[in-house]
């Protein structure tokens, strides 16, 4: 019975061949989860905030509750 | 503010604050990257059991991990100078505020049309009504008007404090003998806090600064009784 020759030079290097291949694949997979879960969803977050936002509406919101030093409720007196 | 677990930046009001949280986000694409790479590797070094004996020098792999480093600092770096040229622009502020840091306060004069000047202390944790934040709450807030661009300069009387508000992206030091300018413009009302960011003595974590965002005419009405009084 002939086997194969086992493979007896290289076994480093192809090692390191492999192990490179997989950690570029992790890496970019690594940033790739982060850009989904993270970053593109905050920037969205943002977006969708400030599109319709009425700053004036969220300030007498804010003063109503009390919470302002320089400005008092509406039917508070100053 | 931050709360309690807080890990990242604080949600930003001014859009400056805006763009540097955009940024974090991509340097740590990069960090990530780096990271994931390089801990993979180094974890794969506990099971290695082969070595090459006769092994002097690779000139690729030498040429491969100068230029990849030297091009991932450029992805870095052209965001980068762009966000810090943004945060340089000249603009016309319709409002100067001078603030002065003390052992351990911080003085604000607003002296554009009415000479209106203030301490700002802490609230003692003694003194904090229920609802108040402790070492963040002040007697006298500072008051700004949203929607505005605002300068501030910043000096000191005794030591060096620094002047900070995370939420608007703003941190200067407040050097004795020395005015430094800061620029911002809030895009939302609300309460912004600080803390005194430069060691300058023993209740350096006892100065705390709270901006108050208001409406232009709030803040005009503000401002004359404050004058007046």
């Amino acid at each position: 019975m002939v086997i194969a020759k086992p493979v007896m030079r290289g076994l480093l290097t192809a090692q390191i061949k492999k192990h490179i291949i997989i950690s570029g694949i992790l890496s970019f997979a690594a940033v790739g989860v982060w850009k989904t879960m993270v970053q593109n969803p905050r920037k969205q977050l943002y977006a969708d905030f400030y599109k319709e936002y009425d700053a004036m509406a969220e300030f007498d919101r804010i003063r109503n509750l009390g919470l302002f030093q320089s400005c008092r409720p509406d039917g508070e007196e100053e | 503010m931050p709360t309690w677990g807080h890990l990242g930046l604080q949600d930003s009001a001014s859009p400056l604050m805006e763009q540097l949280i955009f940024f974090h986000d991509h340097a740590m694409v990069v960090l990530i990257l780096i990271t994931t790479l390089v801990g993979y590797m180094m974890s794969t070094l506990f099971f290695n059991t082969f070595t090459n004996r006769f092994l002097l020098e690779g000139q690729t792999i030498e040429i491969v991990w100068t230029v990849l480093p030297a091009l991932i600092l450029i992805f870095i770096a052209l965001p980068s100078l762009r966000l810090l040229y943004l945060l340089d622009e000249v603009n016309n502020p319709s409002v100067t505020l001078k603030t002065i840091g003390h052992q351990w306060y911080w003085s604000y004069e607003y002296s554009d049309f009415l000479q209106v000047e203030f301490d700002s202390y802490m609230i003692p944790s003694n003194e904090l009504p229920e609802d108040g934040f402790r070492l963040l709450d002040v007697d006298n807030r500072t008051v700004l008007p949203m929607n505005t661009q605002i300068r501030v300069l910043i000096s000191a009387a005794d030591v060096i404090h620094s002047w900070t508000v995370p939420a608007l992206g703003v941190k200067a030091d407040a050097i004795p003998g020395r005015l430094n300018q800061v620029s911002f413009l809030m895009n939302r009302p609300g309460l912004f806090y600080g803390q005194c960011s430069e060691i300058c003595g023993a209740n350096h974590s006892f100065m705390p600064i709270v901006i108050e965002s208001v409406s232009v005419n709030s803040f005009l009405n503000w401002i004359s009784s404050s004058s007046e009084a």
